[in-house]
């Protein structure tokens, strides 16, 4: 229950943000900040509890007939995820008190802050497949929001829709694959999922639901070749980039490979599409980032460079790697979410973001550059901080890989090696340069520095003594996703290994590579991969081909015309008809003419001429006694069918019809021949094709046997029931009162219909020719 | 016919009768407020005097109609509808001065059409609800004629409606004159699941022509994105859903009683249409630059996402669909009833260019009209998205994987269009735009009132839809005991 | 009673339906399209009478009574809108009425 309430509580506090501003102003971050600080207190005093393997837990039935619950647990891997995100939420809020001043719409920045917060939590929390949907979809879209928040922008609203496109449709696909995974495991809860365990994976659906949600994962989770959105989001306001798009959004694809491994998990496709991805997206990213100038560019690439390890490690499955992973989520958040904020703190103080225009912050800034050097170190894996030593847990996992170990680790080594080039990158000039740069305007206050310092001393802290989180935060998120007891020992020093000798590899290569960047600057800016790699240009060149498509489509098939219209739909029904006539296998027989009477075949024959005259004849008088011989020619028929009551009807209307028709005449001008000879050949010939499909399915008739009995309901109750000698007219008014009632309906709407018309035309004064 | 005949056809005597209290009124003295009121007062009658029908039902009026749960529930979605209607066209006809009065009764005998098909049994009142529906809507159409566009609109509903008909009584006259009845139920049973014979297989296509047109399913829809346009804004709200939803009542029961599923022709026939419709209507709103034409080619695609749910053809298959549908009817209303009253007179506000910046402008308008677009698209907490996950479940349990694929694929390109509509609301509005009497008009109590009872609906839907789901199934599911139990 | 077998009866009502198609397609002029859509509903209208006789049941007569009413309101409406578009487009033409397009 109190997670439920935890999430409404954040939810109202969103929903009350914008109110709160308007009477706190500037102190609105710091107000708004005690309660996710609040929130991590809570988290972390339910870690003895994890620790038991005891989870909180809440479930409430939603959805009654269909078994789905709105419900949540927290156990050890949802604790360190949601940790974080309450923890740098705070120190994010913090932060943007002061970033963002007093600008505008504040109020709803705070709002969409805290929306994204209790979505994000809402999706580490929950234990049903449909609840983590859910709010998987409100992550993305308060990601949106906060990405385009700076709506004058227009690269700011379309880096908002690329990434609300293709995270919300990653988000469909991976909907339909948990529909398919609930199916066929029996149930949306994990629990239940978890104890069906590796049945599911000797389903023969079991490739589509993998690859299904590994969409939603690897389009959340900025993997190749989805990764282009992220660098764009990074128009966001800095805080965002800080929070979502480094720190813990990114991640949700990460947490749910984790949370799904022990029912999807330990199966070749799972090893194999996963941890090449990662792979891929792992050195990619690295390389990308080398190139940049602009610090958050950097910062982006860097983090689509982790999120690939991270994905890599999930993807080969074993413990080493979970461990390796779980430490290595933690440095990132801490070095990633303080370098944004330094940049954020730069950017405000400097009004630059260039690396190349940034120096001798050592003066300007001496904290920040601590702190910047700090998490530098971090990202760079030197000792001793965490960054060291989920470095190596991460050598170690690579080095213990199932199959093409060697590969993986060389890949690894490689990007690691460009980590250690970026941390030299923007710390050796930034920070030590003695040439001047841009001038600070006006030195970070408090509230900017205390974010960066405290994340950046954390990574220091805990590197030191490693041991506390091993126990308290590892331990138990390890048990959640291989459900058996481990212990977990971390230190700086494990003595001199293989994993130790390709530490110093890495760093030695990255000072080299560092060098060759300073002394050829101009190699590293050749766009030399990134022609290939940009798969930015190619989802707006795909984009843009489609819409054009799109758009020829659209002419090609909306014409506008009203006889085009009809020409498709009668090429459809000639279509679907012929379709029929040719899998069904009908046989054919002609009728035989000569069972006909002189008379009627007269009235047959002068019925088609008619009908073809009508057609043809470009004369309006003439039209209009075709129409006429027909309709008085088809009574004449039901004369000599003993309907005489039927033929009289039929005499009337058609009169009446003709009447009509020639006093609209009498209103409007000659016809005139529209048509081309060409055009009405071709509309000729369709009619012809649908005429005889048509003329085929009449002779069909022949082969019908009779399925059932003609009645005699009505002949036999017409003069007892009803007391009337002719049949048709009984049932119109006795048996069938009602319809006929509806009958006199639509001749009532008719009439007001044209008084409504003509009425209208009257009073606009409009003069009839 | 018996009291409980009378009885059991109360709601369709209250809206016949409206009508004719509304030709009297016009003919003693025009008002348009008085019209207007009786109009409302007959729906909200109607609507309520279902719940006392439900102590009769299941009730047959042989041979032609019958009033069972399933009846009474498209009724009841058909009149609340009409309701709205009815309100947003009294918002949007005040600013004309000719007659508006006979609107009404066009507006009133179009939905007694729709209901009629709601209960229909049998072909002569099928047809008869049909036409009643089709020729009141040409003459709503193009009622008001400020636009050369209205007419168009009129005159391509007219020809292309009228040519279906008769594609449609055609195909009926094949299918009474290979199985002999034209009531569902002895169809049912003369065929209970028997080869269906050529002239019959002929005659269910040429209907499925007629029906698919008054759906606007690909490649029936031609006429969609332009009656849409061209009509007003109130009438385009009320071919969404009333007509559609009539509609959809008579496919949903004519083809689960002659059990569609065991000819696979016809299966083969509807899943083309609905793969079609899928991929053309959301292709096809892609570019659109104007709000109607998009909600024109979506609800081509959203019948589509219907017939997928038609088609799947298991126990959940009517309840998904008629979900769905309901998410969909007050959606969609919701998304016209803020056109409509945005527009006027002076100006139809449909183009996407009049909603650039609303938000800044209209704020309240705008989040609602985004959480009818977040709900169009299927995103959680809307009532779309609830219709979607069930659709999507009905087509995975019955392992309709093409269909499934499609559908999940062509919601994505969905996403697309209808986030257009919303960046364009919440982006900057520039200060060179032309001025837009129509954006800024204050909006009436009654389009407050449509708007927040709509808003409520898709909100508590989407959140809570536990109360929804068991009314549907609770009111739908007799359509497929009924039938069910007849063919075994 | 009966004097053509209901075959023919059918064939006569595709044949007349597949005139007023070629009509619909042919003609671009609004009134034949209207005439054209007149012939079509009679057709499927005789149909019904034939497919009544085949069975020796008055439903099809029935329907053709309704057929009858409900084809004298469409042409109804459709001249009264064609009046309609006369004034404000001056022509019949229904190319040059369709304007909206895409």
């Amino acid at each position: 229950m109190e997670l439920l309430l935890m999430l409404l509580a954040v939810f109202a506090l969103a929903a009350l943000a914008p109110l709160l501003y308007s009477f706190t102003r500037g102190n609105t971050g710091w107000l708004l900040a005690i309660f996710p600080f609040m929130l991590t207190a809570y988290l972390l005093l339910n870690i003895p509890q994890t620790m038991t393997g005891h989870s909180v837990q809440f479930d409430w039935m939603w959805i009654h007939g269909l078994d789905i619950h709105l419900a949540f647990y927290l156990d050890g891997l949802s604790l360190i995820f949601s940790i974080l995100v309450t923890g740098i939420g705070g120190l994010i809020l913090l932060f943007t008190g002061q970033y963002l001043g007093n600008a505008g719409l504040i109020g709803r920045f705070y709002s969409y802050l805290l929306l994204f917060m209790g979505s994000m939590l809402g999706l580490l929390w929950a234990s049903d497949l449909i609840t983590l949907f859910v709010f998987w979809e409100l992550t993305s879209i308060s990601s949106y929001l906060l990405i385009g928040y700076n709506h004058e922008d227009e690269q700011s609203r379309r880096a908002a829709l690329q990434a609300l496109l293709i995270t919300a449709g990653g988000g469909l696909l991976l909907l339909a694959g948990f529909l398919l995974l609930a199916q066929i495991g029996g149930s949306f809860s994990f629990h239940i999922l978890r104890s069906s365990g590796r049945s599911i994976q000797h389903h023969a659906l079991y490739p589509l639901i993998l690859i299904l949600i590994l969409f939603g994962a690897f389009t959340k989770s900025a993997q190749f070749p989805f990764h282009f959105w992220l660098p764009n989001a990074m128009k966001a306001p800095t805080p965002v980039s800080a929070f979502l798009h480094s720190a813990t959004m990114v991640k949700a694809g990460i947490y749910l490979l984790a949370r799904l491994n022990p029912v999807l998990g330990q199966t070749e496709l799972w090893h194999m599409l996963i941890s090449t991805t990662g792979a891929v997206t792992m050195l990619m990213g690295a390389i990308l980032a080398i190139r940049q100038v602009d610090l958050k560019k950097i910062l982006a690439y860097s983090t689509i460079s982790a999120l690939g390890t991270l994905v890599l490690l999930m993807g080969l499955d074993t413990k080493a790697a979970f461990k390796a992973a779980l430490v290595f989520l933690l440095v990132h958040s801490f070095y990633k979410g303080a370098l944004f904020m330094i940049t954020g703190a730069i950017d405000h103080s400097t009004g630059s973001r260039d690396i190349r225009h940034l120096s001798n912050l050592k003066k300007s800034m001496p904290m920040l550059s601590v702190s910047l050097i700090l998490a530098s170190f971090s990202l760079a894996g030197l000792p001793p901080l965490l960054g060291f030593i989920s470095k190596e847990l991460v050598y170690e996992a690579k080095l213990q890989a199932p199959n093409a170990a060697w590969l993986i680790t060389s890949f690894g080594v490689l990007a690691n090696m460009l980590m250690v080039a970026l941390a030299a990158t923007i710390v050796l000039r930034p920070v030590f340069s003695g040439k001047s740069g841009v001038a600070v305007k006006h030195p970070p206050s408090a509230f900017l520095l205390v974010g960066p310092i405290i994340l950046s001393a954390l990574g220091l802290v805990v590197g030191l003594y490693p041991q506390m989180i091993a126990a308290s935060l590892l331990e138990p998120a390890l048990i959640a996703i291989q459900a058996e007891v481990t212990t977990i020992k971390l230190a700086l020093w494990h003595g001199v290994n293989p994993v130790l000798l390709l530490s110093l590899l890495t760093f030695l290569g990255g000072v080299i590579i560092y060098i060759l960047t300073r002394l050829y600057p101009d190699h590293f800016k050749k766009p030399l991969l990134s022609q290939v790699m940009k798969a930015d240009t190619m989802y707006d060149d795909a984009l843009d081909k489609f819409l054009k498509l799109a758009k020829q489509i659209t002419l090609f098939i909306q014409h506008g015309n009203l006889r085009y219209y009809l020409f498709v739909t009668l090429l459809t029904i000639s279509g679907l008809l012929l379709f029929y006539l040719l899998t069904e296998q009908m046989a054919i027989t002609l009728p035989v003419l000569a069972e006909i009477r002189v008379s009627d075949m007269t009235l047959l024959v002068l019925i088609l001429l008619s009908a073809l005259m009508m057609v043809l004849t470009g004369s309006r008088i003439l039209a209009i006694v075709a129409l006429g011989v027909i309709g008085y020619a088809v009574a004449l028929i039901f004369f000599s069918y003993g309907a005489p009551d039927l033929a009289m009807t039929q005499f009337s209307i058609e009169t009446l019809s003709i009447i009509v028709f020639v006093l609209v005449l009498r209103k409007l001008p000659k016809f005139s021949r529209l048509s081309g000879r060409l055009s009405k050949t071709r509309d000729a010939f369709i009619a012809l094709l649908l005429g005889g499909i048509i003329t085929v399915i009449s002779f069909l008739v022949m082969h019908q046997q009779p399925t059932k009995e003609a009645s005699t309901f009505f002949t036999e109750n017409s003069y007892t029931a009803a007391k009337g000698k002719n049949i048709v007219n009984v049932i119109l008014v006795d048996f069938r009162a009602l319809d006929t009632l509806g009958e006199i309906t639509v001749l009532a709407i008719a009439a007001i219909g044209i008084v409504g018309m003509l009425k209208l035309k009257n009073q606009k004064g409009t003069s009839s020719p | 016919m018996t009291a409980t005949d009378f009885f059991s056809l109360m709601p369709l005597i209250i809206i016949a009768t409206a009508a004719v209290i509304v030709m009297i009124l016009i003919a003693v003295k025009r008002n348009h407020s008085v019209v207007a009121g009786v109009s409302l007062a007959a729906f909200a009658l109607a609507f309520l005097s279902l719940f006392r029908i439900t102590a009769v039902t299941p009730h047959t009026l042989p041979p032609l109609l019958i009033i069972d749960n399933y009846a009474l529930f498209y009724m009841g979605l058909i009149f609340a509808a009409s309701f709205a209607v009815t309100l947003l066209s009294y918002n949007y006809l005040k600013s004309y001065n000719f007659n508006l009065e006979e609107y009404y009764i066009l507006l009133l005998l179009a939905a007694l059409g729709a209901s009629t098909l709601a209960i229909s049994q049998h072909f002569v009142s099928i047809f008869l609800g049909l036409e009643i529906l089709s020729v009141s809507l040409y003459a709503l159409i193009a009622y008001v004629r400020t636009w050369e566009r209205n007419l168009e609109a009129g005159l391509k509903y007219l020809i292309l409606a009228a040519q279906s008909s008769a594609f449609l009584l055609f195909g009926m006259a094949l299918v009474y004159a290979s199985l002999g009845s034209m009531n569902i139920n002895d169809m049912a049973q003369l065929l209970s699941g028997a080869n269906l014979g050529p002239l019959a297989l002929i005659g269910f296509a040429l209907m499925i022509v007629g029906i698919g047109f008054k759906l606007a399913v690909v490649p029936f829809h031609l006429w969609t994105p332009d009656v849409y346009h061209g009509a007003p804004a109130p009438v385009t709200a009320f071919i969404a859903t009333v007509s559609k939803g009539g509609v959809f009542a008579l496919l949903l029961r004519f083809f689960v009683a002659i059990d569609i599923y065991n000819y696979e022709s016809l299966v083969i026939a509807f899943s083309v249409i609905a793969i079609a419709s899928m991929i053309f209507g959301n292709v096809l709103a892609l570019l659109q630059n104007n709000v109607k034409r998009i909600l024109a080619y979506s609800s081509i695609a959203h019948l589509g996402y219907l017939l997928v749910a038609f088609l799947s053809g298991n126990n959940l298959s009517v309840d998904a669909a008629t979900l769905y549908l309901t998410a969909y009817a007050i959606t969609i209303m919701g998304a016209f009833s803020i056109v409509s009253l945005l527009s006027g007179k002076e100006q139809e506000s449909d183009k996407l260019e009049d909603y650039r910046g609303l938000f800044w402008r209209r704020p309240v308008l705008s989040a609602v009209f985004t959480a009818m677009m977040f709900s169009l698209a299927g995103i959680p907490l809307t009532a779309g998205f609830i219709g979607k996950y069930f659709i999507l479940s009905a087509g995975v349990h019955s392992a309709k994987w093409l269909l499934v694929i499609v559908l999940v694929l062509t919601s994505v390109i969905g996403l697309f269009y209808y986030l257009r509509i919303v960046v364009a609301m919440y982006s900057a509005p520039t200060d060179d735009m032309p001025s837009q009497p129509g954006i800024s008009r204050s909006v009436s109590f009654s389009g407050v009132l449509v708007l927040a009872g709509l808003t409520i609906l898709l909100v508590w839907f989407g959140v809570f839809p536990q109360g929804f789901i068991s009314l549907i199934q609770n009111m739908v599911s007799s359509l497929q005991d009924v039938y069910l139990s007849m063919i075994v | 009673m009966i004097s053509i077998p209901m075959e023919f009866g059918l064939i006569l009502a595709g044949t007349l339906f597949v005139l007023g198609l070629i009509g619909l397609m042919v003609r671009r002029n609004i009134i034949f399209v209207l005439m054209s859509i007149e012939i079509m509903i009679n057709a499927a209208g005789a149909a019904f009478i034939f497919a009544g006789a085949k069975w020796g049941e008055p439903d099809g007569q029935i329907m053709f009574l309704f057929i009858l009413a409900m084809s004298a309101a469409e042409v109804a409406v459709g001249l009264g809108l064609i009046l309609q578009i006369y004034h404000k487009f001056q022509t019949l033409d229904g190319d040059t009425v369709s304007k909206m397009r895409g």
